[in-house]
């Protein structure tokens, strides 16, 4: 080889090396990978610095967005559009990619971008049919005032996708977001009344009657749970609510229908599906009000804390409206323009569940393969489309969409044996709703008239709305459309699953995708409510005694440690009167464990069965105070006391459900599982709460804790689960049972915090987090060390802070 | 262009180097041609390899310079995400190597 040849082969070898090394950043994965995180020019970086233009012509009118230093956005304009745009615009800056998530979420399209682990998930969300819910109630607003502003709000959106760098995670996911339209602004609706409203309970009552007989499961899964703290009928606050007289039949009483079939199992494989996508039940809040006559300054004192999932961002996206005829701060659910939980210049408001039965199942005799079902004396075939979710990195799936009149059809692929393979489902979310329109006039309201007025039009979820004006008004209503089912003519309540040819448990005027009357359900004005009482205080407990009550509302209500609290501190904070908002903000903070007086008697019966360090140390629970805070050992020994005795009563006495069932599945609340004897644990309940005490402490001796606050400690996490956008851990006081919320395993809490007195007082609020959902920002987790802490920030409404986007161009209104 | 002119020579890699941060702020692919444009000023195909590799880690302390910019949390923040950090130090300093390569083809 000469010189110069070897030469030109050296250099051609490089080229083949350099070319080879280009050409393979071209293809396949890498090339994302390069795109998303090269130095410079990678989209992942460039989020880092998301400052917007300082200037965005629209066709909305002229606006200004601030940002405070919690990243609040406060947004001033003459014109509701303009504020309705400049709102979209903050909310697509901050918190795309998690509108982007839950809109696929209830799209059934989180596996095009997650993979295989989503399916069922997506499965369900598409069987449901969600996304045509939405697209029923956006017929119905698109025509009001509130559609233009909807409409504003997702041009304000999508400018802030066009004009600033797409959110990390996208870059993380590889892929784009579509435009945000008003039909996703319905679906945000739909998925947070599903997720308060939308439970499967009923299935899981028949399965256990069916398994194990109706005693068991009337033990086990009780309606009405026995304590004295419904919200409506308290001595001395709300014992004034107008009883309807309703001129209607009373239903008999849950679980006392003589004319209820024999109850069926519902397949294992239907079931474990369904419990897999179906929302918590700890899905709870507080909220309370204390009237003029009962405060300091002779004002009203409102108070809201909504429990739901604590992730990262939150949950809640924090903002400020001034127009010129109202203003209003507080929290909505990104994707949502209106403020829905929070105050404006004449009043505050909050809401916490209601737990009212809005969901039916039904099931029918069908023929021709299955594509018939009779209905009355008619057959019907099933409304049937097959759609396709795509999933990421494997095969695209195709489902079958089925319909009946009643609603969604879902069934998981079983086979049947004896069990119940496929079910109806009517839900009062399935069809056109207005909570839009109450929202917005909530926001708008000038007085106690206007409010009274705007919750005629929330049809969705049902909740307990409390109200506090600057007019000394105070309000309590139970929000939503409730059916009223019926079977021949008669009232029946909802608790079990209902022969659908039979045409049992109708609800009459109810559209499934459509426009529903209000025939078929609880007359507005008799709704359970109260206008001005002393105070009023609730926490998901009961509602109203069914006495009290002409119509069925609710097949269960939460457990009622927090209300039975609730009563006993606002009771005595009246009876001492002159409260105060910050008396309200300690009562936020109070976490006394009502479960360690229920649970005394258990504990009492293990110590016989004890001895030792543990004796010693059930008798250190046993003096506890229940002050649930993070200095103490007790609570630590107690709570996975409680866990490790309901996994003892699974194990015991729901081991003999079908082997293909998850037993925990149908575990009774710890309210019931106190009071359980001997006769549900394999050696008797001494026995087995002595086995789970020591578990418990082996469990903490193997983790290394020593006080609750080892164990207590915040993991609110990104969906992504990566370190650099988790939020950090702090330790916290509270638990699952007490007003102060904190549910670790679970992952849930307090989601908002807020204190509004009536006068010249600020308000006070916190987030879990932060409100900007850049992890490279300030914002993004700056409030969670004081969340934890019990603390508050400022509630104001001034435009403060600096100016970060004026809007201008289009006309203004 | 005389390589054996130490201010041409210097001149010339700034310049490149310039030229070559403004490319690689648009596309992954600019690291690449950067590094080549740092690299063919230099004396010989080891220097030229030398000179694409500096340029991606120039390119990785700029894109740093610009987080420290971007806001205070920034940074510390990226510096967590440990898979992408991977990936921007890799393609930096291969990218910048794959582009001194040049020196080496174009003699």
């Amino acid at each position: 080889m000469t010189e110069r040849s070897g030469d030109l082969t050296r250099r051609a070898l490089l080229a083949a090396v350099g070319g080879g090394a280009v050409a393979g950043g071209f293809l396949g994965p890498v090339r994302g990978y390069l795109s998303a995180f090269a130095p410079l020019s990678g989209g992942a970086w460039d989020a880092a610095a998301d400052d917007p233009p300082v200037r965005v012509a629209g066709d909305h009118g002229e606006a200004t967005l601030r940002y405070d230093d919690a990243g609040v956005p406060r947004i001033e304009a003459d014109g509701e559009a303009a504020l309705s745009f400049a709102a979209g615009y903050a909310q697509g800056a901050d918190r795309l990619f998690q509108m982007d998530l839950q809109r696929r979420q209830l799209r059934g399209q989180l596996s095009a971008v997650v993979g295989e682990a989503t399916l069922d998930s997506d499965r369900f969300h598409v069987g449901m049919d969600f996304a045509a819910a939405a697209d029923a109630t956006w017929d119905r607003v698109r025509d009001t005032d509130a559609g233009p502003l909807v409409e504003a709000y997702c041009d304000g959106v999508n400018r802030a996708r066009d004009d600033l760098p797409t959110p990390v995670e996208f870059e993380l996911l590889d892929y784009d977001p579509a435009p945000w339209t008003p039909a996703d602004v319905m679906l945000a609706e739909k998925l947070i009344a599903w997720g308060l409203t939308g439970s499967f309970r009923t299935l899981r009552t028949e399965t256990l009657r069916a398994e194990l007989g109706d005693d068991a499961a009337a033990t086990l899964l009780p309606d009405r749970l026995d304590h004295d703290a419904a919200i409506l009928g308290h001595e001395g606050a709300t014992a004034d609510w107008p009883v309807p007289s309703g001129g209607a039949v009373r239903p008999p009483e849950a679980g006392t229908d003589e004319s209820s079939r024999a109850a069926v199992g519902t397949d294992p494989e239907l079931d474990r599906w369904l419990s897999g996508v179906e929302p918590p039940a700890w899905a709870g809040s507080n909220s309370w009000a204390v009237s003029g006559e009962h405060t300091a300054s002779g004002d009203p004192i409102v108070a809201n804390d909504p429990h739901l999932t604590l992730m990262a961002p939150p949950v809640w996206y924090e903002q400020v409206l001034r127009h010129p005829e109202y203003e209003v701060r507080g929290v909505t659910f990104p994707g949502v323009p209106f403020v829905v939980i929070g105050e404006n210049d004449r009043g505050a408001w909050g809401f916490t569940n209601a737990g009212c039965d809005v969901i039916d199942c039904y099931e029918y005799e069908k023929r021709a393969d299955g594509t018939e079902y009779r209905y009355g004396d008619r057959w019907r075939s099933f409304d049937v489309e097959t759609r396709t979710i795509e999933v990421a990195d494997a095969p695209d799936e195709e489902v079958t969409v089925k319909k009946s009149a009643h609603g969604a059809v879902l069934d998981a692929g079983a086979g049947g044996d004896e069990f119940r393979t496929e079910l109806g489902v009517a839900w009062t979310g399935l069809s056109a709703t207005r909570t839009t329109n109450a929202i917005l006039d909530l926001n708008r309201s000038r007085g106690v008239e206007d409010v009274d007025e705007a919750l005629r039009r929330f049809d969705e979820p049902t909740q307990c709305f409390v109200y506090a004006g600057r007019d000394g008004s105070v309000r309590y209503r139970v929000t939503g459309k409730v059916p009223i089912r019926r079977t021949d003519g008669e009232m029946v309540p909802g608790t079990r699953v209902f022969d659908g040819s039979a045409r049992e448990g109708e609800w009459a005027g109810y559209t499934p995708y459509g426009e529903s009357s209000w025939d078929g359900f609880i007359p507005y004005e008799e709704m359970p409510h109260v206008d001005d009482p002393p105070y009023v205080g609730t926490a998901n407990q009961r509602v109203v005694d069914d006495v009290d009550y002409p119509y069925y509302l609710a097949e269960d209500y939460s457990e009622p440690f927090r209300g039975i609290r609730l009563w006993e501190r606002l009771d005595a904070l009246v009876d001492r009167g002159e409260v105060t908002a910050a008396d309200l903000r300690d009562l936020q903070r109070d976490v006394h464990d009502g479960r360690l007086d229920r649970f005394r008697p258990v504990l009492a019966d293990a110590r016989s069965e004890l001895s030792g360090a543990a004796r010693d140390d059930l008798d250190a629970v046993l003096e506890w105070d229940g002050e649930a805070v993070g200095s103490e050992r007790a609570p630590l020994l107690f709570v996975h006391f409680l866990d490790a005795y309901e996994g003892r009563f699974v194990a015991d006495a729901l081991g003999d459900l079908d082997g293909r069932r998850d037993p925990a599945d149908y575990a009774p609340t710890q309210w019931v599982l106190a009071t359980l004897g001997d006769e549900w644990f394999d050696g008797g309940r001494a026995v087995a709460a002595a086995d789970a005490f020591e578990k418990a402490r082996e469990r903490i001796d193997a983790e290394g804790w020593e006080l609750y606050r080892d164990y207590n400690r915040t993991r609110i996490d990104h969906p992504f689960d990566q370190s650099f956008l988790n939020y950090p851990r702090y330790p916290t006081d509270g638990s699952a049972a007490t007003l102060f919320n904190f549910r670790v395993e679970a992952g849930a809490g307090s989601s908002w915090r807020q204190v509004c007195p009536q006068n010249d007082t600020p308000s006070r609020c916190i987030l879990p987090g932060g409100n900007d959902g850049n992890p490279y920002a300030e914002s993004y987790d700056d409030q969670l060390a004081a969340w934890a802490n019990g603390e508050f920030k400022p509630m104001d409404r001034a435009m403060r802070g600096d100016l970060a986007v004026r809007f201008v161009g289009g006309e203004e209104e | 262009m005389t390589r054996s002119d130490r201010v041409t020579r210097w001149s010339a890699t700034a310049l490149a180097a310039v030229a070559g941060l403004g490319i690689a702020s648009l596309h992954w692919l600019g690291l690449v041609a950067g590094a080549a444009l740092v690299a063919l000023p230099q004396r010989t195909a080891p220097r030229g390899v030398a000179a694409g590799v500096a340029f991606g880690v120039l390119a990785l302390l700029v894109a740093a310079v610009g987080l420290l910019l971007a806001g205070p949390d920034a940074l510390p923040v990226a510096l967590e995400m440990t898979q992408p950090l991977g990936v921007a130090v890799a393609a930096a300093v291969l990218g910048g190597a794959v582009g001194g390569l040049v020196r080496g083809v174009v003699g």
